[in-house]
């Protein structure tokens, strides 16, 4: 297979067809608490595209020191601290830019540090032998794939605040039951990318 | 060999992460708006919510955006306080700088200085109001049990406590009006409610009627203002 034609089906893959959250499952914690609203999710996609770049390109290189000492076992640890200070800076640097969406998103923000979806992908790109330019290209394909499930998602749930739903399936119960039909028309990408 | 590596890179990350984490903070500091404070320590300080904002601080923001008129701050009219924060918003920026270092970042001292330096017709500062304490609020609401009149008076009040008029609580003001010591105009959150007007509907109905409102809406407030509203 070529190597560009590879590199565009580990973005595909990454996206569609193993989404993180409706696939795999990761995130599900901002998944569901920052898409009432199409804004905010947008920008917490935004937020999380970063995150998940920056902490994997990190982490790839950051896995070779630790390999080369073979200490390898320290992997999660030391991944979870370049995502917890890259989500600070995140932090810091979203109240000075645009102190309104430091706002809306409150405490989902900092609610990255421990978003597996992060950790999550910081890992696969390890497991999978990826090279650095595969693991930049995995983890745009991720981050554009949350993006996408989130803003899909607020998109349905800001239409379902305008019907009249029975009083029992209001708010969490009617956004899991939507959640889980989400799931299931992304399930029908399986099968489009063998790798 | 392994135990010192580990130590090591951990150690190191933590320290490159940890200063770069101490310069971002350090580049990308937020300096709060000096002339919001000062807005903020001019206004009264009841947090009534009469100006539509969710209490003073937000409205100084407001005010200081452009985004709220000085003149929204209805406890604050009588003592001047639109004046004051004209006068802060009028002030060059490098004026609201030099007394902001002045005094030390303290808006209260801030503000004094700043209105010392202006002409001499805004030398009275108002003082804030002193909301009641719970024990005072206390005594008088369980005083109002007794008194038909000043209980459903007391339910046409906006019931925030703020202490504006000058009694302990709204439960002591009810009492007051029905007694006939206090003016009904100096409950100054209740302008916009039409306050001074529904007491003076109650006043005009004798013992039966109150009691019959009373009875019908079981001393609820949101009820008692509902009733009298639609007379």
């Amino acid at each position: 297979m070529p190597e560009g034609t590879r590199l565009f089906f580990i973005f595909l893959s990454a996206m569609l067809v193993n989404n993180f959250v409706l696939a795999r499952f990761l995130g599900i914690c901002p998944f569901l608490g920052v898409s009432k609203k199409v804004d905010t999710a947008v920008g917490m996609s935004i937020a999380v595209i970063f995150v998940m770049v920056m902490a994997s390109i990190i982490t790839w290189i950051l896995n070779l020191l630790l390999v080369a000492l073979s200490i390898s076992f320290l992997r999660t640890v030391v991944f979870i601290l370049i995502i917890a200070s890259l989500v600070q800076f995140v932090e810091i640097f979203l109240k000075k830019i645009s102190p309104s969406l430091y706002d809306a998103l409150g405490i989902y923000l900092p609610l990255i540090t421990t978003n597996c979806a992060i950790l999550g992908l910081a890992l696969l790109n390890v497991q999978q032998n990826y090279s650095l330019i595969e693991t930049i290209i995995h983890s745009f394909g991720a981050g554009f794939g949350f993006a996408l499930a989130l803003i899909i998602f607020s998109t349905v749930r800001e239409r379902m605040e305008l019907y009249e739903i029975p009083e029992s399936f209001k708010g969490t119960a009617s956004a899991l039951v939507s959640a889980g039909l989400l799931s299931m028309a992304f399930m029908g990408f399986q099968g489009l990318v063998k790798l | 060999m392994i135990i010192i590596y580990s130590a090591v890179v951990l150690a190191a990350l933590g320290l490159i992460s940890g200063s770069f984490l101490a310069f971002a903070a350090e580049k990308f500091k937020v300096k709060a708006d000096p002339r919001e404070k000062l807005v903020e320590a001019a206004l009264p300080g009841a947090n009534c919510g009469a100006c539509g904002f969710p209490g003073c601080s937000a409205f100084a923001k407001a005010v200081v955006k452009g985004e709220a008129d000085p003149e929204g701050c209805i406890p604050g009219k009588r003592t001047g306080t639109p004046e004051t924060i004209k006068k802060i918003m009028n002030a060059l920026q490098e004026k609201i700088d030099e007394v902001w270092e002045n005094s030390e970042e303290n808006p209260d001292k801030a503000l004094e200085l700043l209105e010392g330096e202006g002409s001499s017709n805004n030398k009275k500062k108002s003082k804030a109001p002193t909301k009641p304490t719970k024990e005072e609020k206390e005594k008088y609401e369980s005083k109002l049990k007794d008194n038909t009149k000043a209980s459903a008076i007391y339910g046409v009040l906006p019931n925030i406590d703020c202490g504006l008029c000058g009694c302990k609580g709204c439960a002591h003001f009810a009492i007051e009006i029905s007694k006939g010591n206090i003016d009904p105009e100096k409950c100054v959150p209740g302008k916009r409610q039409n306050v001074a007007e529904n007491i003076e509907k109650l006043k005009e109905m004798d013992e039966k009627e109150i009691e019959k409102l009373l009875e019908e809406t079981e001393g609820d407030p949101g009820e008692i203002k509902k009733k009298v509203n639609d007379k």
